[in-house]
């Protein structure tokens, strides 16, 4: 469960966000500069919020009136950022045993433990610089989850891809999402991640929730011009 | 035209080499300034690199984590020695650490004194040749993608962790130029060290305050003297370049 | 353009100015350095009208290749110790020099640090050699032109200093001056003479005659010199 009530401003842009809790996949949608990396980094606690709270599962991770802040490192928060952002310099094994603690050895075991259940064993000597957009995606995950986060925040994570990459990541994403039990939320401006990742569906503009429902809610009945746009422009929904 | 800057700035390079007799050279190298100078260059140069990098790299990590008013008002200040004319360098360090400096005068108490010491050479060389390595290492730790260092936190790395693991390893070819750049600056030095730290072989002649003194009575020694520096700096900087280009071709 | 010693700056200023007013159509230049730099930039090319060293040394050398004219002395000049205002060492005679813990010279290839060097040998001769160890020891600096030398002592980084006794002037109340007995001393001539092959000679046979009439060596005078003639 994630429940966020945030109120910040970064560069001139006033965020003000209110999203009851929720147990699953939550995706964040909206034009550029409508905050959502902003609410993403508040989440992830890089960001101070100016007030508000946060709560993880019962846990405080912000708090403007307790004064709680839980520092980044001890959020337990799995971080996905746009094109995966690997530490080039490190082999993909490096990269997803770089959050694990103990001996080498062992983080190593660990990591190649994760590698193989994802079905990326055999990028594990690869450079993190030497790797594909769709393969840096999985590694970048992989990492994510090798510290056994308490929630997962994912950014575009299908941007920047090539057509044909996309949809593998994208079905790759859903199954490996769908397994967990944890909150994820993901930032995205592309109708076919929020409607392939389910769960509900968060518009931003501006900096204020415009709408939350799911991507159905937003082809029926959208709230806003962009909203319109943004839901029509999708494929009709399949029919099952 | 497009040649003719190219050929301005060979010629006097070329100039110190053709214009020179073996048997000059071979004499100019034998004047007993040019060993004591040559050792003290090197010690100096590189003692005032190790510092630089200890002090200055934590320093420009700093500068680039942040950006307020005050980050860029540090930030020009560790750039001023740059613009700053050698003689004025040295006028300024010695206000500072002179016998009647600010902080020289309170040192003299305890019995430290600064001027004309080797430690003179080297505070003089730290204060010219630190803005060319801060300000690329600074400079690279800004190129690097933020998303990797908060992915780095977000893993549980403390900063210092952050700091080893990612951020220096990233810059480590960025970091080396400027290192390369700050200390042929260092080796360079002269009018600083001239006025801050003095002029007497083996304490505080440097291979350049040994042109220098030579060229008074001896211009062929002079000469050879200036082709023992230029063949030092020449071959240690390409070291550097080639190992720079070393491990940024290993990992491309 | 004229090249002089740098112990001629304010002298040789002071004589240029008087000079331009006597003559409001010349323009005079004067670059100063140590007399051993500019010979050397005298024998790599550079042709000044004249050429005013510190000492016979360099300008002979300039003779022995042609550069130089016969050379004319316009005047003398005797050596000073110098300390800082405060004097923290207490030196009053050349017999105190080794109580200085700091004690810096002009380079050897410069006249001042040569002529230093024979007041500390005929110092040698009457203290011993002990005496002359001790100074040696204190040598913290060798610099490369007179004023340097003498800067070092008026900012109090050196306890003492010998220089010319028109430096100490110059530099008025900010040092103290001791002198040098006679027997201990040594007296510094300056020779001017046309450098060879120099554009606009006149100028400078105009400038000579200057510096040697009642008027240049009144200036002379004036700034701690003693005047050769007339």
């Amino acid at each position: 469960m994630l429940a966020v009530e945030v109120e910040a401003t970064v560069g001139g842009m006033d965020l003000r966000v209110k999203l009851p809790a929720h147990p699953g996949a939550t995706v964040i949608v909206g034009p550029n500069g409508a905050g959502k990396t902003t609410l993403l980094k508040c989440l992830l606690g890089v960001i101070p919020p100016r007030r508000g709270r946060i709560e993880l599962c019962g846990e405080q991770l912000y708090c403007s009136e307790q004064r709680i802040d839980v520092p980044v490192g001890h959020r337990q928060l799995g971080y996905v950022p746009q094109h995966g952002a690997l530490f080039p310099h490190m082999t993909v094994l490096g990269n997803v045993g770089f959050g694990v603690r103990g001996r080498k050895a062992a983080r190593d075991d660990q990591a190649m433990a994760l590698l193989s259940e994802l079905g990326i064993a055999h990028l594990a000597r690869r450079r993190g610089r030497s790797l594909s957009g769709g393969e840096a995606q999985r590694v970048a995950l992989c990492r994510a989850l090798a510290i056994a986060p308490r929630a997962l925040l994912l950014d575009e994570p299908t941007a920047g891809l090539d057509a044909d990459a996309r949809p593998e990541i994208r079905r790759f994403l859903v199954d490996r999402l769908a397994k967990l039990a944890i909150p994820r939320v993901v930032v995205s401006h592309d109708l076919e991640d929020a409607r392939a990742l389910g769960g509900r569906v968060v518009v931003l503009e501006s900096g204020r929730v415009t709408q939350v429902g799911t991507v159905a809610d937003l082809q029926q009945r959208p709230a806003t011009p962009f909203i319109e746009r943004f839901a029509g422009t999708a494929q009709p929904m399949p029919r099952p | 035209m497009a040649g003719l800057l190219f050929a301005f700035m060979v010629l006097p390079v070329v100039a110190l080499w053709v214009t020179l007799k073996v048997d000059d050279l071979l004499a100019g190298i034998a004047d007993p300034r040019v060993v004591p100078a040559l050792k003290l260059s090197l010690v100096t140069t590189f003692l005032s690199l190790a510092i630089i990098i200890i002090l200055g790299t934590p320093l420009a990590w700093l500068l680039a984590q942040r950006d307020g008013r005050l980050t860029r008002l540090v930030e020009t200040v560790v750039r001023l020695p740059v613009v700053m004319p050698p003689a004025v360098a040295g006028i300024a360090l010695l206000l500072a650490f002179g016998r009647e400096g600010i902080v020289g005068s309170w040192l003299g108490r305890i019995g430290w004194s600064i001027p004309f010491s080797t430690a003179a050479v080297v505070m003089a060389q730290i204060f010219v040749s630190a803005p060319f390595y801060l300000q690329a290492a600074a400079s690279a730790f800004r190129a690097i993608d933020r998303d990797q260092l908060i992915v780095a936190t977000t893993l549980g790395a403390s900063p210092a962790r952050v700091f080893f693991r990612v951020g220096l390893p990233l810059c480590a070819s960025s970091l080396t130029a400027g290192a390369a750049m700050s200390w042929a600056r260092a080796l360079g030095e002269f009018g600083a060290t001239l006025m801050f730290a003095g002029n007497l072989s083996g304490t505080t002649q440097t291979l350049t305050l040994a042109v220098y003194t030579t060229f008074q009575s001896d211009m062929r020694a002079a000469q050879a003297i200036s082709l023992v520096l230029v063949s030092v700096a020449f071959t240690l900087l390409l070291v550097l370049i080639f190992r720079a280009r070393g491990t940024t071709e290993g990992h491309p | 353009m004229i090249f002089a010693a740098a112990s001629l700056t304010d002298v040789f200023t002071a004589v240029a100015t008087d000079f331009e007013v006597a003559h409001p159509d010349i323009d005079v230049k004067v670059s100063f350095a140590g007399s051993q730099s500019l010979r050397t930039q005298i024998e790599q090319g550079a042709r000044p009208q004249l050429f005013a060293s510190a000492n016979a040394r360099h300008m002979d050398a300039l003779r022995r290749r042609g550069l130089a004219a016969e050379p004319v002395i316009f005047a003398y000049n005797t050596m000073v110790i110098v300390v800082p205002a405060k004097n923290p060492a207490g030196i009053t005679s050349v017999e105190d020099l080794p109580r200085a813990e700091r004690i810096v010279l002009a380079g050897e290839a410069v006249p001042a640090g040569s002529y230093a060097e024979r007041v500390l040998l005929k110092a040698r001769s009457v203290y011993g050699a002990d005496f002359a160890s001790r100074i040696n020891a204190s040598i913290v600096s060798r610099e490369p032109n007179v004023r340097a030398v003498l800067q070092k002592v008026v900012l109090g980084e050196a306890d003492a200093a010998i220089v010319y006794a028109s430096d100490a002037r110059a530099a008025g109340t900010r040092v103290g001056v001791i002198s040098i007995p006679r027997g201990l001393n040594v007296m510094a001539s300056y020779p001017i003479a046309a450098v060879t092959g120099a554009s606009g000679s006149p100028l400078g046979q105009q400038y000579m005659d200057y510096l040697l009439s009642t008027a240049g060596a009144a200036t002379l005078e004036r700034f701690g010199f003693s005047a050769a003639r007339p």
